[in-house]
């Protein structure tokens, strides 16, 4: 296997985040605009994101979700999580649905 | 900072929801009562109780618990304390409210003793966890409001009750109960709503761009209200009406936030609970009217029961409303959240079926509608009309909270 094969695109670690939902608003995290940048390392995948409020009671299950969600695709051996305010999350971040 | 295990709010909910019940089955009972505007009279007095201090601060309670470490980020000084202070609510509203209905003074004296014992503690509580807290925003300012009021509140509901036995108040009584009713429903309920709501109503509604500066002056016109009212009133003017038109212009104001957000949502369809939210920011819309009435010449019973009738049951439709917000998710909190990212899971809004809730609001917002109109025109045959819409609506949301509480991945 080439190193070309191992690495997931960005587009496939997108998809797999997709798989994690904002329950409340009932859209997925990359859509809410939640996901602020997905960068890769060799086989460690950086996640900078947010949440749509401090406090948010979501956090656990959301950042867990990152995890899990990105640990099932092929390449990744772990996830290191950035969670971020600035910029603050508005619904304006919303993207049209797929 | 995590929210309490889900026994906490669990429990408040599930007696609260008993509290609703009740009162709206009592509601048949004091349509006689009602329609005369007969609103001192003992059984609409303990009717009201069920509402006020029954379904509406039993579930405030319950709901702070898993929204303080949301808002002000920041849990609950003490779940032991919490836990207690549920179980000595419950027991004291249910003890006060048969002293009163049966005009029994042993019972009505034990569930007073209960009740401002587990309403101190939950102030105290509550009050510990506010100065521990680093937020200062809307909320945390109208939450500390609301806890000297609801304090205030309690200090003379129970010299009105021991009144009910020994007439000490004499001629101060009318003036006790517009200070107690006062403070009750605007200082504890309505700033309560106002501070919770600034956070969560943007939040359900994914709204973006409003002005929200209106919150503040709401807050801040109810707080001064309240306080002038409870300070001043003895003094004419400054003790009356210039505090009636404070609160009055609080509620308008915030009224018209709430308006804000919802014209600035970026969720078109309004789910049940979102919908009869609406309704009931209309019904107190309507408040002000009702209480600019009263301070005209020649005030009659009836006028005094629909300002009360709207205050109380705009706050119960209010609260309902957030029922089908706040019990969905959290049981997807608790039993959908840690599958997250390892399958396909439900929306909150999925976790219960959109027609029925649709069914129980129109039930509940119909009720309480009629029951208001029922007052108005004097009709018993009205009011036992709305209270059966009423008890329908409280039944179908009850069940099917039940259900939701049920669910499971």
């Amino acid at each position: 296997m080439n190193e070309t094969q191992s690495q997931p695109s960005d587009a496939v670690l997108r998809d797999a985040l997709r798989t994690v939902i904002d329950p409340e608003i009932g859209l997925d995290i990359v859509t809410v605009g939640l996901i602020y940048d997905v960068e890769l390392n060799a086989d460690v995948a950086r996640v900078t994101f947010t949440l749509t409020t401090r406090g948010c009671p979501m956090e656990q299950h959301i950042s867990q979700g990152i995890v899990r969600a990105l640990s099932s695709v092929p390449g990744i051996a772990s996830v290191d999580l950035n969670l971020v305010w600035d910029p603050h999350w508005h619904p304006g971040m919303i993207q049209e649905h797929r | 900072m995590s929210a309490p295990p889900l026994r906490l709010p669990g429990e408040h909910f599930a007696a609260s929801l008993g509290f609703l019940l009740a009162g709206a089955l009592g509601l048949w009972r004091i349509a006689p009562e009602l329609a005369m505007g007969a609103y001192p009279a003992a059984p609409v007095v303990a009717v009201t109780h069920l509402f006020t201090l029954g379904w509406l601060t039993t579930s405030i309670m319950g709901a702070l618990y898993q929204f303080l470490p949301v808002a002000l980020n920041q849990a609950i000084a003490s779940e032991r304390v919490a836990h207690l202070t549920f179980t000595l609510q419950v027991v004291g509203v249910a003890l006060m409210v048969t002293g009163i209905a049966l005009h029994h003074a042993t019972v009505l004296t034990i569930g007073l003793a209960v009740l401002s014992a587990g309403i101190t503690l939950f102030v105290g509580n509550l009050t510990v966890t506010l100065r521990r807290s680093k937020q200062r925003e809307l909320t945390w300012w109208a939450l500390c409001a609301a806890a000297t009021f609801l304090s205030i509140a309690l200090i003379l509901g129970v010299a009105l009750a021991i009144n009910r036995f020994t007439g000490m108040l004499g001629t101060a009584h009318d003036l006790a109960l517009r200070v107690h009713l006062h403070t009750a429903l605007y200082g504890w309920v309505l700033l309560v709503i106002v501070g919770v709501s600034h956070r969560l109503l943007p939040m359900f509604l994914l709204s973006h761009g409003g002005v929200e500066r209106y919150g503040w002056w709401a807050a801040g016109l109810i707080a001064t209200g309240a306080a002038f009212l409870t300070l001043f009133h003895h003094v004419p003017i400054l003790g009356r009406e210039l505090p009636l038109a404070l609160l009055a212009a609080g509620l308008l104001v915030w009224v018209v936030q709430a308006r804000v957000f919802y014209r600035h949502r970026h969720r078109p369809q309004l789910d049940a609970g979102l919908r009869l939210s609406a309704v009931a920011i209309g019904l107190f819309a309507l408040a002000p009217l009702a209480l600019g009435r009263l301070l005209l010449p020649g005030v009659t019973a009836t006028a005094l029961t629909t300002y009360a009738g709207i205050l109380v049951l705009g706050a119960v439709l209010f609260v309902a409303a957030q029922y089908y917000k706040i019990v969905p998710f959290l049981i997807w909190n608790r039993y959908y959240g840690p599958l997250a990212g390892t399958r396909p899971l439900p929306r909150v809004a999925d976790l219960y079926a959109p027609r029925e809730a649709m069914i129980a609001i129109t039930l509940l917002a119909s009720g309480a509608a009629v029951v208001l109109a029922g007052i108005v025109v004097a009709s018993v045959a009205f009011i036992k009309a709305g209270a059966v819409l009423l008890t329908a609506g409280a039944v179908v949301e009850a069940r099917q909270l039940w259900g939701v509480s049920r669910s499971r991945p």
